[in-house]
């Protein structure tokens, strides 16, 4: 009877394994996201004009195309306090940058 | 829009709050990061002190500050269209303008998606409800002072003057003063045994609404159609939703009470 052994050891659901043991595992990948986007945002904009990049246009969608497969990749590890970071990151200026009305 | 809407620099009641160092520290953004910490750290004490602290907790928070976020962004964009389509590679434009109609109805759409991603069954709206009352009265001061949202001319010896010599209606302080208000009487009514799960926020909502409904009349805004201008409809149709089994239960009684 092989399929019933199948059956056996087969889980009906995959196991997912928990990352995060201690909170401030959770916190130092929270961190990880928010700050590590934040250096890397500064050093790409805070850099001269390169030709291959084409100009500062091309780093916004570089930087957009990489960040979100960042955290894609960090919800697919199981890491998603990086993830969350990260789109904190990019929500923060939206909301505070300007004002209410479009000027 | 953009000419009632136009501002100089110099526009507001004090545009810079302070300097620190080299470093000029803007109103807007001061006051409305100070008024999402306070939210936050409001919903965290709240929860801690009803003993609800959970992972779940935090995500559903972020999910609906996030849902906040982007609601606030894409019914401002809805409202300007034209303009942002117009502006559309300077990022000036599109970082500033948001609206907290869109906040609140965006916040409760991220909670609900939260829930369903999550799976998660309980109602935290009670708890939400006097965080987001004191965030709105806190962010709003970040209005007044950058001297967006303001009202029309006005001989009350309250009106302020945002740059333009003419006094105004302060509509950001009233707003301010309405969400401190409901905050108080959150914070009153919340311990209350008849108070069902979520019900608190709704209450927010709808009292929000109908303050904005009117606030409206007395602010800087085009009308839209039949004299109403965008936010009111939206507002109203906000309204109409969140009231709908209300109205669907009146319109049973009134057919009760018609066929008796």
């Amino acid at each position: 009877m092989p399929q019933l052994n199948d059956q056996k050891t087969k889980p009906a659901i995959p196991v997912k394994i928990n990352y995060y043991t201690a909170s401030r595992m959770k916190v130092a990948d929270f961190c990880l996201g928010f700050f590590g986007v934040l250096l890397v945002l500064v050093v790409l904009f805070s850099l001269p004009s390169l030709p291959w990049l084409g100009g500062s246009d091309m780093i916004s969608i570089i930087s957009i195309v990489v960040m979100l497969f960042c955290i894609v990749q960090a919800f697919r590890k199981g890491r998603k306090f990086i993830a969350i970071g990260i789109i904190s990151i990019i929500l923060i200026p939206i909301l505070v940058l300007g004002s209410c009305l479009v000027f | 829009m953009l000419d009632e809407h136009y501002y100089p620099n110099n526009w507001g009641v004090r545009p810079v709050l302070f300097h620190f160092g080299s470093l000029d520290v803007q109103s807007y953004p001061f006051f409305v990061l100070l008024g999402l910490v306070v939210g936050i750290a409001i919903y965290y004490f709240e929860a801690k002190k009803q003993r609800c602290l959970s992972e779940n907790g935090f995500f559903l928070a972020f999910g609906s500050i996030a849902g906040g976020i982007i609601g606030a962004k894409l019914l401002d964009w809805s409202a300007n269209y034209r303009f942002i389509i117009a502006h559309i590679h300077d990022l000036q434009f599109l970082f500033s303008g948001r609206t907290i109609i869109g906040g609140l109805i965006g916040g409760a759409t991220g909670a609900v998606v939260t829930k369903k991603i999550l799976g998660i069954k309980e109602k935290r709206g009670n708890l939400f409800a006097p965080a987001v009352a004191m965030g709105v009265a806190i962010g709003r001061l970040g209005c007044f002072f950058r001297g967006c949202c303001y009202g029309k001319p006005t001989a009350l010896p309250w009106g302020v003057d945002f740059g333009d010599r003419i006094l105004r209606h302060p509509t950001q302080l009233y707003e301010s003063l309405f969400m401190l208000v409901m905050f108080a009487v959150l914070q009153k009514v919340k311990g209350g045994e008849d108070i069902k799960p979520g019900q608190l926020f709704k209450f927010l909502m709808i009292s929000y609404f109908i303050f904005r409904f009117f606030v409206e009349f007395i602010r800087v805004e085009p009308s839209a159609f039949w004299g109403l201008t965008f936010f009111q409809i939206v507002t109203f149709t906000a309204l109409t939703y969140l009231v709908r089994d209300d109205i669907k239960y009146l319109i049973i009684k009134l057919k009760h009470y018609a066929t008796a």
